[in-house]
């Protein structure tokens, strides 16, 4: 027979232990259901629903690459886009474009810093013609949105060209994640303007970047980033390959009519620029950026992002086959 | 049972304590998720430098100050932040200007904060065409727009357009800035001073803050470039904390280019702290003296990298006569 006494306490002692379990059990739970809610009520992570980036490329075009050297932007992208067949072999009917600029920074056109606004007002304007419903022109830039659209002039060309200008809120970013990527992982990217659009195209001016060694087309797609994404300045080579990975345009513009050779990406003085009278157009944005290097005075090799993004399989370097000669405007 | 007692009191303390902390966790979290970021600079004027007083009368201001810190500093610069931000920046202020008499023309006044003119000097950086002013004696201007440098910091004015009245409207800013920011200049070395004069490059002595040539423990350098019977060759001299960090740092040059494989290139008996490396057919000098670090970096001409190296350390040893 056992004490009666001890039974007691070896009792009171179990249900003790089995209360502040459950306790604990409860405490950590409403915890992390708290900090979960939290989080995803910011929808920077967990929460929001995961989207995938659609496929904006025209498969039946193949790929196709224009080089076109002049001085006046709109002639060159008109001349361009018949080269390539013509904007109706992209744009069809009804179609919704996103047009993705290079608004990063509060900086006037005259700079070069940012797409430059004849050129976004034109192919938007074209695109109207070609019957597209609408056409939206976003970024999400560096600087403050209506700064940085109004001053680079971008905003103001966009609105008389008839496309709609979308800033980039809050509630327009999803979390992504890149099928095979390593860095862009449930990280917020500009969805909204993408959310349910047919085309993209992405318009950005080749300038030298302290990073990257050059910001052409591949980097664009940097500014459909939301959060703190300058972490992946530290891995910028992967960064980009996984941007190149994330996004299929439809077609990419490379204004190299004047160049950012040095001080980029912001430059600051029209003596980092260079008139190198040169624009690319291509669907295969890897060998957009492939020739826009030899604007920078750079060999592709000399850009790991190039190769990086090719071997992913976003496009080649190899852009020779691409090419008819050249076509000289003005 | 009496002896229970304080146990289970010590237990309900140890318990209130987590459940505490807990609720702690809990709050931090809220404040941090309820600021969401989408990566928007702030409009942070109170704490943000300001420059009003500064205006002359053609400029009224146009936005709002900003302030960014090294951690902020990339939604202003993006990817030059890093630049900055490893010379030693403490913060930038900014704030754009319009012309009075023509609002449509603006310029934008970016005053980095480099904490100390050693470090405003490493981000100074010459550009092509651009033009010496009268402002301080490290100023230009380039395409309308003003860069110089005053005391610890590097300032840049940058004009939207080239245009003559924001040339001017500029100019004054910039002068105001001058005349009203106080600066250190005691205890300064003089880096002309630092560097033997035969063959030296007019205006090409600059100052890298860190990892220079890509060694960590080569810091604080000022380098310079000369030109001797027509080779090009780059000089490099380090005031260091004490004579034992400056053989410190000798010692981890060398090490570092002899992970890349270079050899003593001269049999020579060097004078003490003097010796050379060869990789790749350049040439590489260091010595040490006192608690100065110098050298020749990767220089084509066996020669010239010895008599400039030599040159470089009788002349670093005058300066501690």
């Amino acid at each position: 027979m056992s004490d009666p006494a001890v039974n007691n306490v070896e009792v009171s002692t179990r249900r003790e232990f089995l209360g502040r379990c459950v306790k604990a059990g409860v405490t950590v739970a409403a915890a992390g259901g708290l900090g979960a809610y939290l989080v995803g009520r910011t929808g920077l992570a967990g929460g929001a629903e995961q989207v995938t980036l659609a496929d904006y490329s025209v498969p039946a075009a193949g790929r196709r690459m224009a080089v076109v050297t002049g001085d006046n932007r709109a002639d060159m992208v008109e001349r361009g886009l018949a080269m390539m067949g013509g904007l109706e072999q992209f744009i069809a009917a009804g179609d919704r474009v996103v047009i993705k600029v290079n608004a990063a920074f509060a900086s006037p056109p005259e700079l070069c810093a940012t797409a430059n606004p004849d050129l976004v007002a034109k192919v938007a304007a074209m695109c109207l013609r070609c019957g597209a419903r609408q056409v939206v022109v976003t970024d999400n830039p560096i600087n403050d949105p209506v700064s940085c659209f109004e001053l680079s002039g971008i905003g103001p060309a966009a609105r008389r060209a008839g496309a709609k200008l979308v800033l980039p809120k809050a509630d327009l970013f999803r979390p992504t994640t890149v099928a095979g990527g390593r860095l862009l992982r449930d990280w917020p990217v500009l969805h909204g303007p993408l959310d349910g659009a047919d085309k993209l195209i992405g318009i950005t001016p080749v300038k030298d970047h302290r990073r990257s060694g050059a910001s052409m087309t591949m980097k664009n797609w940097y500014g459909l980033l939301g959060g703190r994404r300058n972490k992946f300045h530290q891995d910028i080579h992967n960064a980009i390959k996984e941007l190149a990975m994330m996004v299929r345009p439809t077609m990419v513009i490379l204004d190299g009519t004047v160049t950012m050779m040095r001080n980029g990406p912001t430059g600051g003085s029209p003596d980092d620029l260079e008139a190198t009278r040169t624009m690319i157009l291509s669907t295969d944005q890897v060998a957009a950026d492939a020739y826009g290097a030899a604007l920078l005075g750079r060999t592709p090799a000399e850009l790991p992002f190039i190769a990086k993004a090719a071997a992913a399989g976003a496009g080649s370097a190899d852009y020779q086959d691409l090419l008819s000669p050249p076509e000289e405007l003005n | 049972m009496t002896s229970d007692r304080p146990r289970k009191l010590a237990q309900t303390v140890v318990s209130l304590c987590v459940l505490a902390a807990l609720a702690g966790v809990a709050v931090g979290l809220f404040i941090k998720q309820s600021r969401f970021d989408s990566g928007r600079p702030e409009h942070a004027a109170a704490a943000a430098m300001s420059f009003e007083h500064l205006l002359p009368d053609a400029l009224m201001p146009m936005s709002p100050p900003e302030r960014f810190t090294p951690a902020t500093l990339w939604k202003k610069i993006d990817g030059a932040a890093e630049f900055y931000i490893d010379a030693g920046l403490a913060e930038l202020s900014c704030q754009r200007f319009a012309l009075a008499a023509s609002p449509a023309d603006w310029l934008e006044l970016y005053v980095y904060d480099m904490a100390e003119w050693e470090g405003a000097l490493a981000v100074f950086t010459p550009r092509e065409g651009a033009t010496a002013v009268d402002l301080t004696d490290r100023a230009y201007e380039s395409g309308g727009s003003l860069f110089f440098v005053h005391g610890r910091y590097y300032v840049e004015v940058r004009a939207a357009q080239p245009t003559e009245q924001l040339a001017e409207a500029g100019m004054a800013l910039a002068r105001n800035f001058v005349a009203e920011t106080r600066i250190v200049t005691a205890g300064r070395l003089d880096p002309a001073k630092l560097f033997p004069q035969s063959g030296l490059v007019p205006d090409s002595i600059r100052f890298k803050k860190s990892n220079v040539f890509g060694l960590a423990e080569l810091d604080n350098v000022w380098l310079a470039d000369y030109e001797i019977d027509g080779v090009k060759a780059r000089a490099f001299i380090s005031c260091r904390d004490s004579a034992e960090d400056g053989e410190r740092v000798f010692a981890a040059y060398l090490d570092f280019l002899g992970q890349f494989g270079a050899e003593r290139a001269w049999e020579l008996l060097h004078r003490t702290g003097v010796t050379d490396r060869e990789l790749s057919g350049n040439y590489y000098y260091i010595f040490y003296s006192g608690r100065f670090v110098g050298g020749v970096h990767e220089c084509p001409d066996q020669k010239t990298a010895h008599q400039l190296a030599y040159e470089l350390h009788d002349h670093v040893g005058s300066l501690q006569e």
